[in-house]
């Protein structure tokens, strides 16, 4: 693994923290004002899904191009 | 060993409820207010997919930069493009979502959001109003039935202006009818919409005769919520049970504005707990509103 490679991993690492601290941020701030049967829980979960789709995606691809070339 | 212990906490529809505060119309703003992001958003997330190939095409002309981490770069700057999609998805949609009018039958609450941490909180007694006025304003509003209301006060307190309200007229009638009412000295209790619509929940209207639709349609959304989550969880007796809870409540709450308290307890024998008996007071509002 080159330092460059290293260096990819980890700036996609803090972006991925930071996309974490701001969900934990949205998931209180919909804990504390959502009302009961509305929608808020549901689109949370969507959004999560797709973000950590996203983060695993990059991280795969990021791989596979390192390990096919 | 961690254990979380669901707890039951009776909740209110919305900050500050009385007991038997009767909800006449609970909406949110009208999902026409939030067309314009849904039309952003959908464009810049197309717009990766759609530049690819210019990018792939300047990739190769950089020559000297070795082609496996361009496609590193690439992969890193489109991943961090779509999280804060997400993010600013989620953040529009809070925004657009948590404004909602609650009309009771002793106020009139706006709940005003302002960006993620900026909430508005403000309500509105009927002695206080003195016009109520709807504007229903472009092609898009007057298809969908929104419109902004305007509720001029009495005195030195501002008027309030409530954006984008679903079905505005049948609000502004409601708040009018239940004013006058007020005005009147008609008692908290016994105040009820003398009209064909005597509310407006979730966007639905609610007539006369058709007085338990909300509730019914809520009965279904619900069972079919705990069934799922029963389904996905180690434990979903204590699930259940919380879900039953919020269930049970709710119910409670929503028969309270429609005057049947108690249906629940006949329909579903499954509670654990007993459903919360109403005093006299709030029978005695049960009767008044069974119309």
């Amino acid at each position: 693994m080159t330092p460059t490679t290293v260096f990819f991993f980890v700036v996609f690492g803090l972006i991925a923290l930071a996309f974490g601290i701001i969900s934990v941020v949205f998931f209180y701030h919909i804990g504390r004002y959502s009302y009961m049967g509305d929608a808020s829980k549901r689109i949370f979960l969507i959004y999560l899904t797709f973000g950590i789709t996203i983060v695993a995606a990059t991280l795969v691809f990021i791989i596979l191009n390192h390990i096919l070339t | 060993m961690l254990s979380i212990k669901f707890q039951h906490i009776p909740q209110p529809v919305f900050p500050n409820q009385r007991n038997d505060e009767k909800i006449y119309v609970f909406s949110r703003r009208h999902v026409v207010d939030y067309f314009f992001y849904i039309a952003i958003l959908s464009f810049l997330f197309v717009l990766p997919l759609v530049i690819v190939p210019f990018i792939a095409v300047g990739v190769i002309q950089v020559g000297p930069f070795d082609l496996v981490y361009a496609r590193d770069l690439y992969a890193l700057i489109v991943g961090a493009y779509y999280l804060f999609l997400a993010v600013v998805f989620l953040a529009s949609w809070i925004n657009y979502y948590y404004n909602i009018i609650i009309v009771t039958d002793e106020r009139v609450v706006d709940i005003y959001q302002v960006g993620l941490f900026s909430r508005e909180i403000n309500e509105l007694v009927y002695e206080q109003i003195e016009d109520v006025s709807c504007k229903i304003k472009g092609i898009l509003n007057t298809l969908f039935h929104a419109g902004d209301i305007e509720i001029q006060t009495a005195g030195s307190e501002r008027n309030f202006v409530i954006k984008r309200v679903p079905h505005p007229h049948l609000t502004v009638e409601i708040i009018l009818e239940l004013a006058a009412q007020a005005k009147r000295g008609v008692d908290l209790g016994e105040r009820v919409p003398d009209l064909e619509t005597i509310g407006v929940i979730n966007s639905q209207l609610v007539g006369r005769g058709w007085k338990g639709l909300p509730v019914m349609n809520l009965e279904k959304n619900l069972k079919a919520t705990t069934q799922r989550f029963a389904r996905l969880t180690s434990r979903p007796e204590k699930l259940r049970e919380k879900i039953d809870c919020w269930w049970r409540d709710h119910c409670y709450t929503m028969h309270a504005t429609f005057g049947e308290s108690g249906r629940y307890e006949k329909e579903n024998g499954k509670l654990k707990e007993p459903l919360k008996k109403p005093t006299e007071d709030e029978k005695a509002d049960d009767k008044m509103v069974d119309l």
